[in-house]
């Protein structure tokens, strides 16, 4: 059905869109006309904030707040293992909007940092087992690649992405890193930019595991044991081909 | 890694009072796993949200359902929440209207479409001043509803309230369907106009 309706009929249909009623196949035309015109968005945004002002001010009832409350706390709230698990984190940053875009990145770095460490701290033998991995991923069909680049679009590093979630980044430039900082893996996942892991100052090959449906990494330089989001610019960034 | 048993900062807001802090860093806080931050935007739009799912759905015990989904939602993607488009509760009654709609056209909800009542709205207590706004920006936006052409307005209400497609609200009222695209286009730009001219342009915005 993409692309059957013209600008004009999809301009016609911005309103009916704002409030949900327009049919499904529409809906994937429009949200694809709306991603790429700022005006409509900007038309369908404002609409919104103006329909939800005809919703009545009233309060939430207890008994709603109980039901959310055990559902966050329950074991399908994959968030909250990361805050029993949460060092001791870096100063806080300003709150901004941005701040709002990256904050989420706290759910998985401590997460992650387990596997990560897991997989450096069989030593040597480990090391070889990881690089033998990811050759082994590389040659996998189904895995995807990144070239982490730096700004000026010279290839830092690797990496190797299976569907089930695991990845190997590989070491092309990274210089060591002085004591007291690290490396991190960041994965962008939609527009959040959430950590797949850190890396250690040095790296040369390391596993990493990040389930979801990741379009790009990104690396950056953190001071140790790793940062709950990303400290910009990034060293090194690359979109999964 | 062990845990250091020391209270994760991450879980903290700072000192203030929940009830001053702004949605937005309210959101920061929810992305920080902060429930007390949650539980805060829950005071503040939790009945709204339970509001207009019930008035879509007409059924008290789905619209918690989808209260509570879109609640859960914020939780565990705070990041979905872009401050720069729009007001949370803006946002949140999106994600509760397109979930409801949802319901609705699967027809779950439908049997129960003729139970439909209307319920006594009871003021949030709290944070005056926003309360404040959101009454009158409330109040100018029913009175800008109010002073549509019975078509578009009936066209608006079936749609948002009604939570059906433009083509349904076209054969409910016998028009055809682009008379009725283009009266709701119409309709909700003349409200626009009308709150802009009110002094209505931007959500509330905290300080």
């Amino acid at each position: 059905m993409a692309g059957e309706l013209s600008p004009e009929e999809l301009d016609s249909l911005l309103g009916a869109y704002s409030l949900d009623a327009v049919e499904p196949e529409e809906r994937a035309e429009l949200e694809q006309y709306l991603a790429q015109n700022p005006a409509a968005r900007a038309e369908v945004d404002d609409t919104r904030e103006l329909i939800s002002l005809l919703v009545d001010l009233e309060e939430g009832s207890p008994g709603l707040w109980n039901r959310i409350q055990e559902e966050i706390r329950g074991p399908d709230a994959a968030r909250e293992a990361a805050s029993s698990s949460a060092p001791t984190p870096r100063q806080r940053r300003p709150v901004s909007g941005r701040a709002v875009v990256v904050a989420a990145a706290a759910a998985a770095v401590f997460v992650a940092v387990v596997g990560v460490v897991a997989l450096r701290e069989d030593g040597a033998s480990g090391g070889d087992r990881i690089a033998e991995a990811a050759d082994a991923a590389q040659n996998d069909p189904a895995a995807r690649e990144a070239a982490l680049a730096d700004r000026d679009g010279v290839a830092r590093a690797a990496v190797v992405y299976l569907p089930d979630g695991t990845g190997y980044v590989r070491n092309l430039a990274l210089a060591d890193l002085p004591p007291g900082r690290t490396y991190q893996l960041w994965a962008v996942v939609d527009d959040t930019v959430v950590s797949a892991g850190v890396l250690g100052p040095d790296v040369d090959v390391v596993a990493f595991h990040y389930d979801g449906p990741v379009r790009a990494f990104a690396i950056s330089t953190e001071d140790a044991p790793g940062a709950r989001t990303p400290h910009e610019p990034v060293t090194a960034e690359g979109a999964l081909a | 890694m062990a845990n250091t048993g020391q209270v994760p900062e991450l879980t903290e807001l700072p000192d203030d009072d929940v009830r001053r802090l702004s949605d937005t860093r309210l959101v920061v806080g929810i992305a920080r796993m902060d429930e007390e931050a949650l539980a805060e935007v829950h005071r503040r739009y939790g009945g709204a949200v339970v509001a207009l799912a019930q008035r879509v759905l007409a059924n008290r015990a789905l619209a918690e359902d989808v209260a509570q989904d879109v609640f859960v939602g914020l939780w565990k993607h705070p990041t979905a929440f872009d401050p720069d488009r729009g007001s949370l509760r803006s946002y949140l009654l999106t994600r509760t209207h397109g979930r409801s709609v949802d319901l609705v056209r699967a027809e779950r909800a439908r049997r129960s479409r003729e139970e439909r009542s209307l319920r006594l709205a009871r003021p949030v207590a709290g944070d005056v001043e926003r309360e404040a706004w959101l009454l009158f920006a409330g109040a100018q936006a029913r009175a800008a509803l109010d002073a549509l052409s019975d078509g578009e307005r009936s066209a608006i209400e079936l749609a948002y309230f009604g939570g059906l497609t433009y083509q349904q609200v076209a054969t409910q009222l016998g028009e055809p369907e682009g008379t009725i695209k283009s009266r709701i286009r119409a309709g909700l730009a003349r409200m626009r106009s009308a709150l802009r001219a009110e002094g209505i342009e931007e959500p509330w915005q905290e300080s």
